[in-house]
């Protein structure tokens, strides 16, 4: 005889069968042994016609009442099973390292390089080249220092005649440009020079960016203008500058450019030698025996050049203190870039 | 160049100090590299106290003591009359530089270890006294920096003069130009007055047969000196100055040097025959024993001083030892002279020699200061070591200084520094440096003073104005300017093209030097290859680095060597730059920008998915392909044999354009291995990146994408071993059948089911027609002439 307490016995244990089941089978047979055409509860429910009228309603209506929760709990435990199982994959561990795709990375001093040249070229210059060995002619003397120069101490040269060397600076390219083309003029010229020197601060090879402007109206506001652009986009806005007079053959005046500390920000520290100052390039008003030299009419043209090393900066930039690490290659330095 | 901040404060009423003064040098162009404390190289020396003192052995005079600076002892082998037990005295360990110039190092003196020295006064530069050794009180603490306990300090500016300034080369030059850019006032300087009159002509004679040379050369004669030490105070500016004291003569001689920036020498007098000077040419076969010891030939590039019958110094380098002034010397020619900076230079390069005059000569002395140099020079050689000056001096003045004219345009000053200065404010910077200005109608008139050489242009006028008005304080502004950028060419972008795709690949970029060892000739077997003919540098810095490079390879084998034997033995990486290729009758060499590349060991990083494999052939050749794929090269061929002397036949490529070869790839020979410490596989490859952008594909164009499907069918084949799969595969892409779209290499196989000797290779036919979808009996159809084709051209069978 079915009553009201049998039936709430019958429903908890089937819900107690619906949370028990592991999958979707044990589901399914949850679901048939209660729910199903001669399920436990529909055998109630088919019975329901033969209780006492009395009975009728009050069992007819728990019963439906616990169908109505019984499908509900199945529909849940479904979802959750289908949860459960999209949430994990036998034999995957998703803690475990991918697959290496290896990539190669690009040199410290071509990534600096072009960091560089890309600030100059938004700023309207074009890329300049000229040989690396090169003639005494453009390395000095159409660079206005003559073959008995003291200024030729500046620059210890690799030579390979009398008249061929390893060019000692980009600024070759200067002339043989102008030589070239006609003025106007803005072009930098990035690429290896070379001198006889190798210790922690200096290696035989490196590498240099020239610049050069020409026109009818450029002036030394120009030159700090262009460079002190050029020296908050390469350290940061908050990078100041001064400009030093300084001596160099083909420009006059000439001009150092010091940036306030990257390592100390200008309280002074090791790598300024204490003064708050680091040095970064060379600059000046284009010498008029230059413009001479390659047939310019000095009182025509004006002009300014630079030349950077980038080496210098590359090292400031990361931090690295002996320059010799640029030319070993030793991949664990090459790939912290 | 040195210099004591003291010294320099005689001459200039500083208010700054010298870390003050440092910095307004530095930013008016002159830069100051450091103030250090002249004593700074007696810092190691310390207050020791004698524990013990024993007689020597094998020496009557010396001591053996030793001496405890309270943390350890030391053994010191001693000769001072005062030593004696508990005595506090100063010790110098090894690697201690004395103001004698005696640099301290442990030693062995008869036959007893000593390791450092105990100190005299003057060994300190305290005072003069050198017998017996600095005695401290008791109170002083063991241990201590002497150089602290005695307040040894004297601060010394090093200044960086650059090659223009030879006007900034001494004392009083530094003096006028600190001057200049401070608000202090230059004591002037005037040379003593001696007496003047004939008598020196009756006694020598100089003749200057080379007055395009010497453009001028004074002298005068001292007689009945007696040459003995300098006083202490003359001493201690030389060494402050990072001169050593020699004797009173030589010693002024340098402190005027140093004081005025003027050369001078002193000869002695009996010892120049014939009692006179000529400046010459050296004559060929010439020698000379200079002061440093060494026999010198001389040729006629070189200008010397001579006597009656030999060179007695090289002009403006240094002096002869047969005429320089001894213990023995009475009488003195004092020499003072202009030489032209080119010839000086020019002897001092093919000599090989330089010293404080020659440096300060090519830089350029001051013409109209050479008597002054004389007169105070010849006057302190008196005061010093007694004599008497002989009435009168020589002269030679071939060549007088003639003031220049230099015409400014204040227009010119505005145009290039974009500032209006008035007129007034021009001249006054200018008078700052002692240029006189006188105006003009329109331009000023500058005449710069006899020492400031670097002077004569507006333009240097300009750099005066401006680095005395201040470099900061000048506009700054950004260009206006025609457009003129243009855009990068197609070399330079195929070049950053190219290192993006081959990081991408996996490769590292390196950067290798372009000198390489000539053994690297033998090393890849090139004796008869064109790339055995290098560029050679004359002055190298080493053998390793003695020739212009023909080829990348030898650089990057250098770096694999330097990874593998520092624990990085799995290597995939590319060097892009140039090499040098001389061309006979040309001076300058062709230079080419290759790209080359090494791969070796494993072929992915350690990894939980992979199993370890080492790399081979296929991924050299499959890098290269898919890096001229993504480059768009078109035509380049691999053909198997790279005809390369270090790369094995069997395993190497020859990369063709057509009949052209542009580069190789392949595995590196075991002899070459071995030559390098290296074991293999290694692979390389190197391409002509200028041949290879010619086969760039600059210009693309569409292709519709297919509206209709493909079919596939698959063809295996069975052919002898020996038939290159490349051959097959090559062929059946040139067949022209109608929808036949593309062939695949899709298997190789050996074993089960194919004979011994032979291979099977799978191909994999696409046919797609344009309009339409294919059916099978077509598609049947067209395969089987494929196949009909294949069979008849190979001998291979169907599988």
């Amino acid at each position: 005889m079915v009553d009201e307490k049998s039936l709430e016995e019958l429903k908890k244990k089937a819900l107690s069968e619906i949370k028990e089941a592991e999958d979707e089978k044990g589901l399914e047979a949850a679901r048939v042994k209660f729910l199903g055409r001669k399920g436990e509860l529909t055998r109630i429910l088919k019975s329901i016609a033969q209780l006492p009228p009395e009975l009728k309603p009050v069992i007819g209506r728990l019963a439906n009442q616990i169908k109505k929760e019984l499908e509900a709990a199945l529909k849940e435990a479904q979802q959750e099973l289908k949860k459960k199982k999209e949430s994990r994959l036998p034999g995957v561990d998703l803690t475990l390292p991918g697959r290496p795709y290896p990539l190669g990375k690009l040199h410290p001093i071509t990534q600096v390089m072009t960091e560089l040249c890309e600030i100059f070229l938004r700023m309207g210059f074009s890329i300049a080249t000229g040989p690396e060995v090169e003639l005494d002619y453009y390395n000095f003397e159409a660079l206005n220092i003559p073959p008995d120069h003291p200024a030729r101490d500046m620059q210890a040269t690799f030579y390979l005649t009398d008249k061929v060397l390893l060019r000692t600076h980009t600024s070759p390219i200067q002339i043989r440009t102008m030589e070239r083309e006609k003025p106007p003029l803005r072009i930098i010229a990035p690429g290896k020079v070379y001198r006889c020197d190798s210790d922690v601060t200096h290696t035989p090879m490196f590498h240099q960016i020239e610049g050069l402007m020409v026109d009818r109206d450029v002036s030394f506001a120009d030159l700090k203008g262009v460079l002190s652009v050029f020296a908050r986009e390469i350290f940061g806005e908050e990078t100041r500058v001064r400009f030093r007079p300084s001596y160099f053959p083909f420009t006059e005046p000439s001009v150092e450019m010091d940036i306030s500390c990257v390592i100390c920000g200008g309280e002074g520290c090791r790598v300024c030698g204490q003064t708050g100052w680091l040095e970064i390039l060379g600059a000046g008003m284009v010498h008029p025996n230059v413009f001479r030299a390659v047939g310019y009419d000095p009182e025509q043209w004006v002009g300014f050049a630079f030349g950077l090393g980038v080496e210098r900066i590359t090292m400031l930039k990361f931090g690295i203190d002996d320059i010799r690490l640029f030319y070993e290659n030793h991949l664990r330095f090459l790939e912290q870039f | 160049m040195l210099v004591p901040y003291n010294w320099l404060k005689e001459w200039v009423d500083l208010k700054e100090g010298p870390e003050e003064l440092a910095q307004r040098l530095t930013l008016t162009g002159l830069e100051v590299e450091g103030v250090f404390n002249a004593y700074e190289d007696l810092a190691p020396v310390t207050v020791v106290r004698v524990v013990s003192v024993a007689p020597h052995p094998h020496a009557e005079k010396l001591k053996v003591c030793q001496v405890s600076d309270g943390e350890r002892d030391y053994q010191v082998v001693c000769g001072a009359p005062n030593v004696r037990e508990g005595l506090k005295t100063a010790f110098a360990p090894p690697g201690t530089v004395l103001f004698t110039g005696e640099k301290i190092s442990e030693a062995e003196i008869r036959g007893v270890r000593s390791e450092g020295v105990l100190c005299s006064p003057y060994e300190l530069g305290v005072e003069a006294k050198k017998d017996g050794l600095i005695a401290f009180s008791d109170e002083v603490s063991l241990g201590r920096k002497v150089i602290e306990v005695l307040g040894l300090y004297e601060p010394v500016l090093e200044v960086a003069v650059t090659p223009n300034r030879g006007d900034c080369l001494s004392i009083y030059g530094l003096a006028r130009e600190a001057a200049a850019v401070t608000e202090s006032v230059l004591r002037p300087f005037s040379p003593p007055s001696l007496p003047l009159g004939e008598e020196i002509f009756a006694e020598t004679s100089v003749v200057i047969e080379v007055p395009e040379l010497c453009f001028r050369y004074a002298g005068r004669l001292i007689k009945g000196v007696q040459v003995s030490e300098s006083p202490f105070e003359i001493q201690k500016r030389l060494w402050f100055c990072g001169l050593r004291p020699i004797n009173n003569v030589v010693d002024v001689t340098n402190y005027v040097l140093l004081f005025l920036g003027q050369p001078l020498h002193a000869f002695d007098f009996d010892l120049l025959e014939g009692r006179r000077i000529i400046v010459r040419r050296a004559r060929p076969g010439e020698k000379i024993l200079t002061l440093d010891g060494v026999e010198r030939p001389l040729d006629e590039g070189i200008m010397v001083i001579a006597d009656a019958s030999r060179p007695v110094a090289v002009a403006g380098i240094m002096g002869g030892e047969e005429t320089a002034v001894t213990g023995k010397t009475k009488n003195i020619f004092l020499e003072s002279a202009w030489f032209n900076p080119s010839s000086i230079r020019r002897s001092s390069q093919r000599l090989k020699l330089s010293s404080e005059s020659s440096y300060r000569f090519e830089r350029g002395v001051d013409p109209e200061g050479v008597i002054n140099g004389l007169e105070l020079a010849a006057s302190l050689i008196q005061e010093l070591a007694g004599g008497e000056i002989v009435p009168g001096r020589v002269d030679e003045y071939p060549r007088p200084y003639v003031a220049r004219e230099i015409r400014l345009s204040p227009k010119r000053v505005s145009l290039y520094l974009k500032v209006d200065l008035p007129q007034e404010k021009l001249i006054d910077l200018l008078k700052k440096v002692e240029v006189k200005v006188e105006r003009g109608v329109e331009d000023l008139i500058c005449v710069p003073p006899s020492y400031r050489h670097d002077l004569t242009l507006p333009e240097d006028l300009i750099e005066e104005i401006a680095r005395l008005y201040g470099y900061d304080k000048l506009p700054v502004a950004v260009p206006r300017a025609e457009i003129v950028g243009r855009p990068p060419r197609p070399f330079d972008r195929l070049l950053r093209r190219a290192r993006e795709i081959l990081t991408a690949l996996g490769l590292f970029e390196v950067i290798n030097y372009s000198f390489i060892s000539p053994r690297f000739v033998s090393l890849l077997g090139l004796e008869d290859d064109p790339r055995a003919r290098t560029l050679s540098l004359a002055n190298p810095l080493s053998e390793e680095q003695a020739v212009m490079r023909t080829t990348l390879i030898p650089g990057l084998l250098q770096t694999a060597r330097v990874n593998v034997f520092r624990e990085v033995p799995d290597l995939k990486i590319f060097e892009i730059g140039r090499v040098f290729w001389p061309r006979e009758g040309e001076p300058l060499p062709e230079e080419r920008h290759f790209l080359a590349g090494l791969l070796c060991g494993r072929a992915h990083p350690p990894s939980c998915h992979q199993r370890p494999r080492l790399l081979d052939f296929y991924d050299l050749k499959g890098v290269l392909e898919s890096f001229c794929h993504a480059l768009g090269v078109r035509g380049l061929c691999f053909e198997p044999g790279a005809g390369e002397p270090f790369l094995l036949p069997a395993l190497s490529v020859a990369l063709k354009a057509g009949e052209e070869k542009i580069g190789f790839a392949g595995a590196l020979r075991d002899d070459v291995l071995e030559k390098l410490d290296l074991s293999g596989p290694i692979f390389v490859f190197e391409l002509d990146l200028e041949k290879l952008c010619h086969l760039v594909e600059t210009k693309k164009t569409y292709q519709p994408l297919p509206k209709f499907p493909a079919t596939f069918r698959d063809l295996a084949l069975v052919v002898p071993e020996e038939l290159p799969a490349g051959d097959v595969l090559a062929f059946a892409r040139e067949l022209s059948f109608p929808h036949l779209e593309d062939v695949q290499l899709i298997d190789v196989y050996r074993g089960k089911g194919v004979p011994a000797g032979e291979k099977s290779l799978t191909l994999r036919f696409v046919y797609r027609a344009k309009d339409r979808t294919l059916r099978d009996e077509e598609v049947n159809d067209l395969h089987q002439q494929v196949t009909e084709a294949i069979l008849s051209r190979f001998k291979a069978k169907l599988r």
